[in-house]
């Protein structure tokens, strides 16, 4: 790697360098989710990633985010080359660095909302300060369901207990993989009120996927994927210019033979 | 409906494995007992020394009461240890039939270096085929004829241990034979050391040929007709044997008992095991239900879908545990032999009905457990089951709570009665209490869990952090999970421990009571025959210094219990001698009236002092006896009966004492215990302290006991052993889900699996804590149920057995949980987390 690479990518919080995924099937079939995707992300910055269904913006978020490895490419988050870490110090980094709000929330069921929240600090040896947890989940305006357990919750609050969790580390990068999908529009605007102003003053680095051309607006960037590819970007997006871009996208793949 | 099954059932052949893995070994476990019991019956097969007369003709071996009349009339009957003499006066009327008559006479007689305890006529020697390996038959009444394998030969000088005392005879010749080992003497020496007493008389018609068949059959009609209207057996085929001394006869029946034993906590823990699982593998899938009936499925038909799928499991893995059970049957009962728990040769024969039975038990199982668990699966509407996710609610229904209370509660009465039980088979008598306490706790352990891990969640967590902490919640809140799981802990350690402390507490406190009777400081034994002839008696009690010599015959008395023909344990006593050497608690009475042929000593409870008493003793034969003394009914005394001296020759084919006890005068020296000493060898006797005698006793018993446990709990544990690592590999494989979202979280795969495993320690921590309330309620219920039938309470508390099984059940569930999850850790954590359940 050369020392001007190397310089850029340390401004960077996440870099991902020509990644493929393929998914094998056991049945044959093989299924390219992303094709060489090359894309930077600076520090302190909040981009969301758009692009039809089945378009590989999850696989990307996951590979990004060190959940899972790409079949070829590199991935450097806060300074680390995922590739070249073992699973343990993986998951140390995740813990320490990473936050992820997931498609599907992935709480435990057999823990109140309250330790789920905490649960990623107490993995980490740390004891959370008494009102660490609270302000977090009021935060996501569930300060009065700490007791709760996820099956007691409806799925936007469980959404939001996730995103709690998420946020709980004070994690440098934040991957949120469609968080306001179940959400109405008040919590909605909260919720991304709160990853807007984590990006700035506190240069915590958001990506965030969206099928939401309002939801794309709060962010700095808005990066498209359409079969597993990059094609195209927007700078200081308003809900009108990504769903204009959206719909000329819709155009390009609906004429493809 | 029943196609969809077939498709569920094949697309989840991971997840049903755990299902036929536990109904297989099941119904194994069931078929191998229950062929082996199977066994025990009928094994008796053709005759071995009436092999060659037609017909057999030797006294009645058996006590019929009946009881009731007309429509209430019952008849039951039991075969005696013995059988009662052939009366002289039949020969010479038997005789004149015109058939070849033996007369065969089956005298006690230890000969050293050879085989077999009774001596016959040379005459019954052709009763069976036989070849000569050296010599010629008996010339003169100081000739024997021994049996191969022995060292003697022809020639050789040796002594007879007889009723009559020893007696030197010359080996004439030795004979190679498939009857039953036996010495031969002159027709007339036979006659006088068996005292005259006539064991069977055999027929055998003069014809050969074609004629023998017709003539046979004519002959048992003339013998038939003959003796019609006396109390004789007249015996042909297969039968012939009945009239045989038959050694193993005793031992088969303790087989059976043994077998009966193990068969009923076979079946209980199949029973607990399949049930349970299957009803487990239901409720792990409420989820998938849920959906299905979202979808559209009526009640009933989810209903017939978990039916079908167990329908079909139940075939194939009842199937499969039907072939292993045929294979595991025959080593098992050959183990039985090997260890003296069976007679030699004892195998378990192929049947085909035990594996039927195994088969339809266990699918029968299989479907009734599927069956109540479809059931609540059902009755969930689709929304709840949904969102009941991994949290289980309402895990107490009231029929658990019914069956849980019923079963603790029905194990007190049961326990009262242990304080008054015959000593033969105590593992029968508690098997049934430590089944109902193991079930009481486990059918309650949903409720009793919670308080328990909430006791011990704070220490988890501090000392794990938050490992501890996440293993105490899941614990707590998969309360399904955490019972089904420990259900197996608790019955492994609950019933071996349970049972090894009833077993032991009761023997050892039995045997302390035996004990503590004993005045006589010094005893003779038999030095491995049957027992010390009463002339060897009279010669011990004659010796200087001896003050009383006072000998004691075990065995066995039959009285009339509600219609029924009861075995109590009997011994002939000089009545009037015993106070000298043993002391009895009695209550009313005296032993010096033990005299005569008419009087008997008893327990308290059953009869008054006075009374007149109808007994059957040994050999069948029916006495009325006075009761002239009674004792307290104490654990050693219970079901014993004292009957005097003098009756004893007459019932008796071996009227021999088994142990002689001993009172010395002030004045004995040492060369009275020499004196002792060689009067006791003479007789074939050993001289023992009766302390030594007494701890020698007890350490066989406790020998016993511990090999019948092994036999009972033995494959019945390994079962357990095996549920407890299926049932958590089947708990563990449904929580990828979980697994993953923990991984998601941040936890390490090394956290994961910390987390996995101190969750199974909890668990085992919990089953063991459960068992341990079911040992202490076996010992607490014995201890009040002891106190007031023995004179010093021995509890014991098999600690060490105990902590092995219970580290073994810790280990198993360790290693059951942790492999599987550290397989499936491997994989990434999103793919962990869009792995199928
Ligand atoms: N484990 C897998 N095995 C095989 N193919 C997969 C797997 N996961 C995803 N895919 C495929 O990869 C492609 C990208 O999937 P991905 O989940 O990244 O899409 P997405 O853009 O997030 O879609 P959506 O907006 O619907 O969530 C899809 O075609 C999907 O079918
Ligand atoms: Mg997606």
């Amino acid at each position: 790697m050369s020392p001007q690479e190397t310089q850029a990518t340390e401004e960077h919080a996440v870099t991902l360098h020509a990644v493929s995924k393929v998914y094998g099937s056991k049945r044959g079939a093989s299924v390219t989710a992303l094709r060489d995707v090359t894309i930077s992300l600076p520090a302190g910055t909040f981009t969301a990633i758009m692009g039809p269904s089945g378009s590989g913006k999850s696989t990307l978020l996951q590979c990004a985010a060190g959940l899972d490895r790409p079949t070829s490419g590199q991935v450097r988050v806060a300074g680390h080359d995922l590739g070249s870490l073992s699973e343990k110090k993986l998951t140390i980094l995740r813990r320490d660095h990473i936050g992820f709000v997931f498609q599907s929330f992935n709480l435990l069921p057999s823990l109140t909302a309250e330790l789920n929240v905490a649960l990623p600090l107490r993995l980490a040896g740390r004891r959370p300060a008494r009102g660490e947890v609270r302000a977090a989940l009021e935060s996501v305006g569930l300060g009065d369901r700490a007791k709760h357990r996820p099956a007691e919750l409806s799925g936007g609050q469980q959404q939001r207990v996730a995103i709690a969790r998420a946020l709980i580390s004070n994690p440098q990068v934040i991957f949120a993989d469609e968080p306001t999908g179940m959400l109405d529009t008040a919590s909605g605007r909260q919720v991304l009120s709160l990853l807007r102003s984590m990006a700035g003053p506190r240069r915590q680095t958001i990506v965030m996927v969206t099928h939401d051309p309002v939801a794309a607006s709060y962010a700095d960037r808005v990066v498209f994927l359409t079969d597993g590819q990059v094609c195209g970007e927007l700078h200081g997006p308003t809900p009108q210019s990504v769903a204009a871009h959206m719909t000329g996208l819709e155009a390009t793949v609906a004429s493809q033979p | 409906m029943i196609a969809l099954a077939w498709h569920t059932a094949r697309a989840r052949a991971g997840s049903l494995a755990g299902s036929f893995v536990a109904l297989a070994l099941g119904v194994a476990l069931l078929s191998s007992v229950i062929l082996a019991l199977a066994s025990t019956v009928g094994a008796g097969g053709p005759p071995r020394w009436f092999t060659t007369p037609g017909v057999v003709v030797s006294g009645p071996d058996s006590v019929t009461i009946t009881s009731g009349a007309g429509d209430d009339k019952e008849t039951n009957t039991v075969r005696t240890e013995g059988s009662r003499a052939v009366p002289g006066s039949l020969v010479p009327r038997l005789s004149a039939l015109g058939a070849d008559v033996v007369v065969d006479y089956a005298a006690p007689a230890q000969v050293a270096g050879a085989g077999g305890d009774t001596l016959h006529p040379w005459a019954a020697a052709s009763l069976h085929r036989y070849t000569w390996v050296s010599g010629a038959p008996p010339r003169g009444p100081g000739q024997l004829v021994v049996t191969a394998p022995t060292s003697l030969r022809p020639g050789d000088q040796v002594t007879a241990q007889t009723a009559a005392g020893p007696r030197g005879f010359t080996v004439s010749g030795v004979i190679r034979t498939t009857a039953q080992p036996a010495s031969y003497a002159a027709g007339p020496v036979a006659a006088r050391l068996a005292g005259g007493r006539i064991d069977a008389i055999a027929l055998t018609s003069h014809e050969r040929g074609d004629h023998f068949a017709a003539s046979s059959g004519a002959l048992l009609a003339r013998v038939t007709a003959l003796t019609r209207g006396q109390d004789l057996r007249v015996l042909t085929g297969d039968h012939r044997r009945d009239a045989e001394p038959d050694p193993d006869a005793d031992l088969l029946s303790v087989t059976a008992a043994l077998l009966g034993t193990t068969a009923g906590l076979a079946g209980f823990v199949s029973v607990f095991v399949v049930a349970g699982t299957f009803a487990y593998a239901v409720a792990v899938r409420r989820r998938e239900f849920g959906l299905l009936r979202a979808a559209g499925a009526r009640a009933l038909q989810v209903r017939r879908l978990v039916l079908g799928e167990a329908l079909a499991v139940g075939v194939i893995a009842s199937l499969a545990g039907d072939a292993l059970g045929a294979i595991i049957a025959a080593p098992g009962a050959r183990w039985l032999a090997s260890v003296g728990f069976a007679p030699p040769g004892f195998t378990a024969r192929f049947t085909l009905w035990p594996l039927a039975a195994a088969f339809g038990a266990g699918l029968l199982i299989a479907l009734a457990g599927a069956w109540l668990a479809s059931r609540r699966a059902a009755r969930v509407r689709p929304a709840e089951a949904l969102r009941e996710a991994a949290v289980d609610r309402r895990v107490m229904p009231v029929t658990r709570w019914l069956i849980g209370l019923a079963a603790l509660g029905g194990s007190v009465p049961l326990m009262a009665v242990s304080g008054h039980s015959h000593s033969a088979d105590t593992a029968a008598l508690f098997l049934p209490v430590s089944i109902l306490l193991t079930l009481g706790f486990a059918m309650l352990t949903p409720v009793l869990a919670s308080p328990l891990i909430r006791l011990i969640a704070p220490a988890l967590s501090a000392l794990a952090g938050a490992t501890g902490m996440l293993a105490a919640r899941s614990a707590a809140t998969g309360v399904r999970r955490t019972a089904a799981t420990v259900a197996p802990i608790l019955l492994t350690v609950g019933i071996a421990g349970s049972l090894m402390a009833g077993v032991f507490t009761f023997g050892q406190t039995q045997q302390a009571a035996a004990a503590s009777r004993i005045t006589a400081s010094t005893m003779v034994a038999p030095g491995g025959g049957p027992g010390l002839a009463d002339a060897t008696v009279a010669a011990i009690g004659k010796v200087p210094g001896v003050s009383a010599a006072v000998p004691v015959t075990d065995t066995t008395v039959y009285v009339d219990s509600g219609g029924s023909p009861e075995d109590w344990a009997g011994q002939y006593v000089p009545g009037p001698a015993l106070p000298s050497v043993k002391k009895l608690p009695l209550v009313a009475g005296s032993l010096a009236a033990l005299t005569g042929t008419g009087t008997v000593a008893v327990p308290a409870g059953s009869w008054r002092l006075g009374q007149v008493i109808p007994v059957w003793l040994a050999d069948s034969a029916p006495v009325s006896l006075r009761v002239v003394a009674v004792y307290a009914d104490q654990l050693d005394l219970d079901q014993t009966m004292l009957l005097p001296w003098a009756l004893r020759d007459a019932h008796s084919s071996a009227p021999l004492a088994s142990a002689v006890y001993l009172r010395l005068s002030p004045g004995a020296g040492p060369g009275t215990g020499q004196a002792v000493s060689a009067a006791a060898a003479a007789g074939g006797g050993t001289v023992i302290k009766a302390s030594g005698y007494l701890s020698a006793t007890g350490a066989q018993q406790d020998r016993l006991n511990k090999l019948a446990l092994i036999a009972i709990l033995g494959m019945a544990l390994a079962y357990t052993g095996i549920a407890i690592a299926n049932t958590l590999v089947m708990a563990n494989a449904a929580r990828k889900q979980e697994f993953a979202a923990l991984r998601l979280s941040g936890a390490t795969a090394g956290q994961v699996l910390r987390m996995i495993a101190l969750e199974a320690a909890l668990i085992s921590v919990l089953g063991i804590a459960l068992a341990a309330a079911v040992i202490a309620a076996v010992t607490g219920g014995l201890r009040g149920a002891l106190a007031s039938s023995a004179p010093v309470l021995h509890i014991v508390i098999p600690w060490e057995p105990v902590i092995l099984i219970a580290l073994g059940c810790l280990l198993t569930a360790l290693l059951a949980s942790l492999a599987p999850a550290a397989v499936s850790l491997r994989l990434q954590p999103v793919e962990l987390a869009r792995a199928p359940e």
